[in-house]
């Protein structure tokens, strides 16, 4: 399954002077890919992301989903602001009953999503209200795995989370990307969230795509294409030991190749200190 | 002469909830300090930050402004003359419908002339870069301009003391380099400020700092002391700056790293 | 929340007494309330466009009015066609639309403040039997919270569309539906107007209180003039219908 963006771009009409919020922007995700999408703020990424999950019709160009074998889903910047139901698990339920399904499979699925993101089981019928930023972050994660989607779009899901809570939702997305086989696109300002979690990045500036590249690659053009923008902190790391004559690749594949490299420098200097 | 800023054993509970509020803060602030309060989500900041400027008031112990107590209504407004507070939302104080109109609304509520007024705005207005904005709709604004409105609110009121609730969330580099700017202008105008937030790298500048976890002031100290204890740092929930999370990781704890110029030098001299 | 936000613009009636603005706005819901035929009304709506264009309001606002209320539209549609009159239908829908007309004119051309200063300085003379301070700011912020809450109404509607929402299905889905987009709308709202109370104290509002102001009204003889013309039309209106 896949989905493909021919030269969309969206105007928005505001008084005498519209907005350009996407220009001619072209793209392919596929199902299983993780995707980021990264731009500074008010960049255009959540038009991009409406435009992907069909809640927004784009005023020029073409978008078609092949292969339709599951939706795409889409949670929006700080989804718990959508949160209306008594408990966690009425909430989690509430896209699969929009999708018609009987009861039986609406628990299942409930049960599954909410097992998936790591919710404490007695928080399962609490009010979704009642919890913590981290916590209403998981159930709105679960709300979306409950309707099985092939595509799960995620609208700045940093918002709001302190360093243990961005963490967490890390780790987590981590293995959901792996054990559901969906395609992640996750937008966001923050490079070194994207980063750990992608493999590709989209990087979308003034509503044009500037790159569609790998992380390693992108350090590199970074400073020809948006000199504003910045990069993960890994790379541009590796990039100042290279410029100072350290023996490190610049641009390496993974961040966990990234992280060899640092420790590799660091063994071969401890070495060198004691010799 | 009363002191400036103090907090006695303050402590406050929700009504009927069970969310963390505050308990037993004790803080004395001299003129022309600048206090960090750092912690996690849910830790109590917002709740403290509350209580300092006034819009809550202590379930137990006393917050006292040059001797005024936000415990008592009448000496309430002699605080808020005194402590200004940044909101976390910006959209949570705009009250007005142009930009101009905004940064007056806290200068009109002194019942100044009108010719005063204009000058405090249009000074605000140049400080903050929305000189070019001035009749434009706060809500129209981008992130970083809301930010900057936010801040001229509170500035052009001239508080002794100003609180600022994560002024940097959701902003972009550029953006976070000139508050930052001004923040400094701050202090060499005498002022007071206490910033609230969960990350250390924005307050690094900070003479004093609290962490509070679980509504409890658990530490006190120079910032500069945190960098040194990275696994109890992050067990509070705070993040570290980048460099010094990486440096870390890697075992490298001879001395602290901030930036990533000392983490290259650490690593390649 | 175009259709009704502020348009700042250097226009005549941008310079007017935010007073003198209250009283177009009585004079014309007088009439537009009052006006039983078809053609007076019609007359009226291009009074409005009038309005609008010394205004210097972009007459695509017009435009957005009909479609930012188009269920209030359709319900009044129904409602009249019930009643089973075509012309009396039309009447209805045209005096709606100069009700809001009139409502969006005025919150183009003036700033919210100067709004709510002048409201406060015109329930002045009732200040004995009403809190005239606290009905002009309370009247005021609902203003400066309607682009907001449009906006908010925006979002979520757009969150849960996302996770399923359509109303072509049963109608107590169609319910639930409509209750997943009420209920978070008005927590939002609930905690805003809390949010703005606790902002305004803190930067020293007091209720009641006598405020400076950037923009110090001045009643000048413009105003005079317009006012005058102003009451001299609504008469010659009414002297009109009954001499024709």
């Amino acid at each position: 399954m896949e989905i493909k963006l021919e030269e969309i771009s969206v105007v928005y009409a505001r008084g005498e002077a519209p907005l350009k919020a996407l220009n001619k922007v072209s793209l392919t995700i596929r199902a299983g890919e993780a995707v980021a999408l990264f731009g500074p703020v008010g960049s255009g990424k959540s038009t991009l992301l409406q435009v992907m999950a069909g809640l927004l019709k784009p005023t020029a160009g073409r978008l078609s989903v092949c292969g339709q074998d599951g939706p795409v889903v889409l949670a929006i910047q700080e989804p718990q602001r959508g949160f209306f139901a008594a408990t966690v698990r009425e909430e989690v339920a509430f896209g699969p009953e929009n999708l018609d399904l009987d009861p039986a499979e609406i628990e299942a699925r409930g049960t599954g999503a909410l097992t998936a993101v790591g919710l404490a089981r007695e928080k399962w019928e609490a009010p979704p209200q009642r919890l913590s930023g981290g916590e209403q972050r998981r159930v709105a994660l679960a709300a979306a795995l409950a309707m099985k989607p092939r595509f799960l779009l995620l609208d700045e899901p940093t918002t709001g989370l302190d360093g243990p809570g961005e963490e967490a939702l890390r780790q987590t997305l981590q293995r959901i990307k792996t054990e559901w086989a969906l395609g992640l696109l996750v937008a966001s300002h923050d490079p070194d969230f994207l980063y750990m979690l992608t493999d590709r990045v989209l990087v979308l500036v003034g509503g044009e795509l500037r790159a569609d590249t790998t992380w390693g690659a992108w350090a590199q053009e970074a400073a020809a294409v948006a000199p504003d923008l910045q990069i993960p902190f890994l790379l541009g790391l590796l990039r100042r030991l290279a410029e100072a004559g350290a023996p490190v690749q610049a641009a390496p594949a993974t961040p966990a190749a990234a992280w060899e490299e640092l420790f590799r420098l660091r063994r071969e200097r401890e070495k060198g200190g004691a010799g | 002469m009363a002191r400036f800023f103090v907090l006695e054993e303050v402590s406050y509970c929700y009504p009927g909830s069970a969310k963390t509020g505050v308990c037993q803060v004790n803080l004395e602030l001299e003129p022309g300090t600048f206090l960090a309060v750092l912690g996690a989500n849910g830790s109590g900041k917002s709740t403290l930050a509350r209580l300092c400027c006034g819009l809550l008031k202590p379930t137990a112990g006393r917050v006292l402004v040059e001797g005024y107590s936000t415990a008592n209504d009448e000496e309430l407004r002699y605080i808020y003359q005194r402590v200004g507070i940044v909101f976390q939302h910006p959209e949570d104080q705009f009250v007005a419908s142009t930009v101009e109109r905004e940064v007056a609304f806290g200068v009109e509520n002194q019942n100044l002339s009108s010719r005063a007024i204009r000058q405090v705005v249009d000074a605000e207005l140049a400080r903050f870069g929305l000189t070019a904005l001035k009749t434009a709709h706060p809500h129209s604004l981008s992130g970083g301009e809301k930010r900057f409105l936010s801040l001229a609110d509170v500035w052009a009121l001239q508080p002794k003391l100003i609180l600022v609730d994560e002024p940097l969330a959701m902003l972009d580099p550029g953006a976070r380099e000139r508050i930052a700017r001004l923040l400094k202008e701050l202090k060499t105008n005498g002022q007071s400020m206490i910033w609230f937030t969960h990350n250390l790298a924005e307050v690094m500048a900070a003479d004093q700092v609290l962490v509070i976890a679980a509504g409890r002031v658990v530490w006190r100290g120079q910032p500069a002391a945190l960098l040194a204890m990275a696994g109890q740092v992050r067990a509070w929930g705070i993040s570290l700056p980048p460099a010094t999370q990486v440096a870390s990781a890697l075992g490298i704890d001879r001395s602290p790293v901030v930036n990533v110029d000392e983490l290259v030098a650490a690593l390649w001299k | 929340m175009e259709s009704v936000a502020y348009y700042p613009a250097a226009s005549y009636w941008h310079r007017r007494d935010p007073r003198l603005k209250l009283l177009v706005v009585l004079a014309g819901a007088t009439l537009v309330f009052t006006e039983r035929s078809l053609g007076g009304q019609l007359l009226l709506f291009l009074l409005h466009i009038l309005l609008f264009y010394t205004g210097r309001l972009p007459l695509g606002r017009v435009w957005w009015i009909v479609k930012a209320f188009r269920w209030l539209f359709l319900i009044t549609f129904l409602l009249n066609l019930g009643a089973g009159n075509l012309g009396g239908t039309a009447r209805n829908l045209l005096r709606l639309l100069n009700f809001l007309l009139l409502s969006s004119w005025l919150l183009g051309v003036t700033e919210n403040l100067t709004l709510i200063e002048g409201l406060d300085l015109s329930l002045k003379p009732l200040r004995r039997w009403l809190p005239a301070g606290e009905i002009a700011v309370g009247f005021g912020l609902t203003l400066s919270f309607f682009p907001l809450f449009l906006a908010e109404a925006r979002e979520i509607i757009l969150a849960q569309r996302a996770r399923g929402v359509n109303f072509k299905t049963s109608w107590i889905k169609k319910l639930r539906g409509l209750l997943a987009m009420v209920i978070p709308l008005f927590m939002s709202t609930f905690r805003r107007a809390l949010a703005i109370a606790q902002a305004m104290e803190a930067r020293g509002y007091v209720p009641g209180a006598p405020r400076g102001s950037l923009y110090e009204l001045v009643w000048d003889k413009q105003d005079t003039v317009a006012a005058g013309l102003v009451l001299g039309f609504v008469l010659f209106w009414w002297g009109a219908k009954l001499f024709w």
